[in-house]
């Protein structure tokens, strides 16, 4: 029963900052400024949620966000299933040093990198473009090691690709490869959406006109804070949130069994 | 008869060996190349300096004002994010309905983004009218002070890294096989001597796992310092990550950049390499 008790408090404290999200979304500007702090709004201010939709920027930067995170997480799955596929089931010379070379990478941090990438990309004429935003996260090492661990568990002579020219290797990477490991790569997938849509320090170095801008940095560039405009900007916060809310939610035992299989650090 | 060499094979792992080559390799060795060199302001090598750059760095008041914020977070997040995930797993282990219901709550900082939930607790630690004032009965001027606002940022990073941690050792909890419960329950062991003697141990694996991404994550810390206090009150909870960014960009210093680079990156190799001696020897072990 104590347990029980104590289960629940620490389930308040940790729901406490999406409650107090969806209450600053309806606070009033004079809510924000009453002393001390207001745990609900005097009354909702539901005009919070149209001045946020309405923001000349909320639309493009929100696009943005989804057009950069759904072709990183198309273009990774694709580049890391690929590469799975051939180190699982081909032969080829220097096999074993080029899985060396990729899964050695997994120990350079890129936040480390972030001033040499960025220079990279400039002289690419990269900045600013949507596949600048996306370049740096195209490939994951763990995510590598996590689909050959799941491709190493099929039976090896149900497929032995090497017998088939490369025409074929399409048709049994897709048709009988993918669907037996559908699990992980969806997983690898929403990882790598999530990620990218949730990606802050390198976006914010590429890009520069508030065209490329993507959700996350703009809504600390919408000017809300600046004027001191903030139901406003809680009301964009949660509006981005609830998605991602309902979408954890919803998947927790996708995400629970993925990650307790799969994830090496 | 089995082909000696797929050809095709370099084909489908070429676009990650670029990527890897472009965006990770070559920049490291750029910047390990660079750390010993004096370069001119548009990045042309003039002089071999030998240690010169690391010797100025680690003469630096603000460089070693960053190490020294970062261990302090890293030694209170790190800890403190263990027993809270821990404490959270351990609740809701078994399952029932009211696990079910209650551990469908603890992964919902799962939603938030780090920009999002940093913006989020800009407001519940207000310097003028705190919620957290409010709930506690305090009367803190948050962020206004080192110690305030380092503790505003390491609670920020509980709630960055909660809900995975939580995920990752709850599914170890309910791995454990059932039978080695079960022998402890006709031994007669009670709830508390099967928790510590025959649960905790399976999951020490785990454990050890989460607590080197903590680590890793605290070490590294930069864009929750930038959104939360940029590095202030007057440059006072600057992390090395953070020092590294301004340096870079705003400072244009190129050997503070190739340096800190060069230290960060061997830094967490040998942290990963630390991490699986740790689980190798408690395999054999």
């Amino acid at each position: 029963m104590l347990k029980k008790i104590f289960a629940i408090l620490l389930a308040l404290v940790i729901v406490f900052p999406l409650f107090y999200n969806i209450s600053l979304s309806l606070f009033s500007p004079r809510d924000f400024n009453t002393s001390p702090a207001l745990f609900f709004p005097s009354s909702p201010a539901f005009e919070n949620f149209s001045r946020a939709v309405s923001h000349r920027y909320f639309l493009r930067y929100t696009i943005n966000s989804l057009v950069t995170a759904t072709l990183a997480a198309v273009i990774r799955t694709l580049i890391v299933t690929l590469s799975a596929y051939a180190f699982s089931f081909l032969h080829f010379r220097g096999k074993k040093i080029i899985l060396f070379f990729l899964l050695l990478s997994a120990f350079i941090p890129q936040d480390s990198l972030l001033y040499q990438n960025y220079v990279t990309v400039s002289r690419m004429n990269l900045t600013n473009t949507y596949l600048g935003i996306i370049i740096t996260s195209l490939f994951s090492a763990t995510q590598l090691m996590m689909l050959m661990t799941a491709m190493k568990s099929l039976s090896k002579d149900t497929f032995d690709a090497s017998r088939v020219d490369g025409a074929k290797d399409i048709t049994i990477l897709f048709h009988i490869i993918v669907p037996l490991t559908k699990s992980v790569i969806i997983t690898i997938f929403l990882q790598s959406f999530i990620g990218v849509f949730n990606a802050y320090l390198w976006p914010l170095l590429v890009t520069n006109t508030p065209d490329m801008r993507t959700i996350q940095i703009g809504v600390s560039l919408m000017g809300y804070q600046e004027s001191g405009r903030m139901g406003p900007l809680f009301a964009t916060l949660l509006i981005i949130l609830i998605p991602f809310v309902i979408l954890v939610v919803a998947t927790r035992k996708l995400i629970i069994k993925a990650l307790s299989n799969g994830l090496s650090y | 008869m089995r082909a000696k060499n797929d050809k095709r094979g370099y084909l489908y792992v070429l676009p990650a060996v670029i990527l890897v080559a472009v965006f990770s390799y070559y920049p490291f060795l750029k910047a390990f190349i660079s750390s010993f060199f004096l370069k001119t302001q548009s990045g042309e090598f003039s002089a071999f300096v030998g240690l010169d750059n690391y010797k100025a760095l680690f003469s630096n008041g603000y460089f070693l004002e960053s190490v020294n914020t970062t261990f302090l977070i890293t030694a209170i997040f790190v800890p403190l994010n263990t027993f809270l995930t821990l404490l959270a797993a351990s609740f809701v282990r078994r399952e029932s309905r009211f696990n079910e219901i209650t551990g469908s709550l603890y992964i919902i900082p799962m939603a938030f983004s780090m920009s999002l939930l940093a913006l989020l607790f800009k407001q519940i630690f207000s310097p003028t009218n705190s919620i957290i004032n409010r709930i506690f009965g305090l009367d803190i001027v948050w962020l206004n002070d080192r110690i305030s606002a380092i503790f505003a940022i390491i609670i920020l990073c509980i709630f960055l890294d909660f809900a995975l941690d939580y995920i990752l050792l709850l599914s170890a909890f309910r791995k454990i096989e059932r039978n080695i419960i079960e022998a402890s329950l006709i031994d007669g062991a009670n709830e508390i001597q099967r928790y510590f003697l025959i649960e905790l141990p399976q999951i020490i694996p785990t454990l050890i796992m989460t607590i080197f991404i903590a680590v890793k994550d605290a070490l590294l810390i930069s864009a929750p310092i930038m959104l939360m206090t940029e590095g202030g009150p007057f440059r006072s909870t600057e992390s090395v990550m953070f020092y590294y960014y301004i340096e870079a960009f705003r400072g244009q210093n190129r050997a503070a950049e190739s340096t800190i680079s060069t230290i960060t990156v061997l830094f967490s190799a040998l942290l990963l390499i630390i991490y699986s001696a740790v689980q190798k020897r408690r395999r054999h072990a």
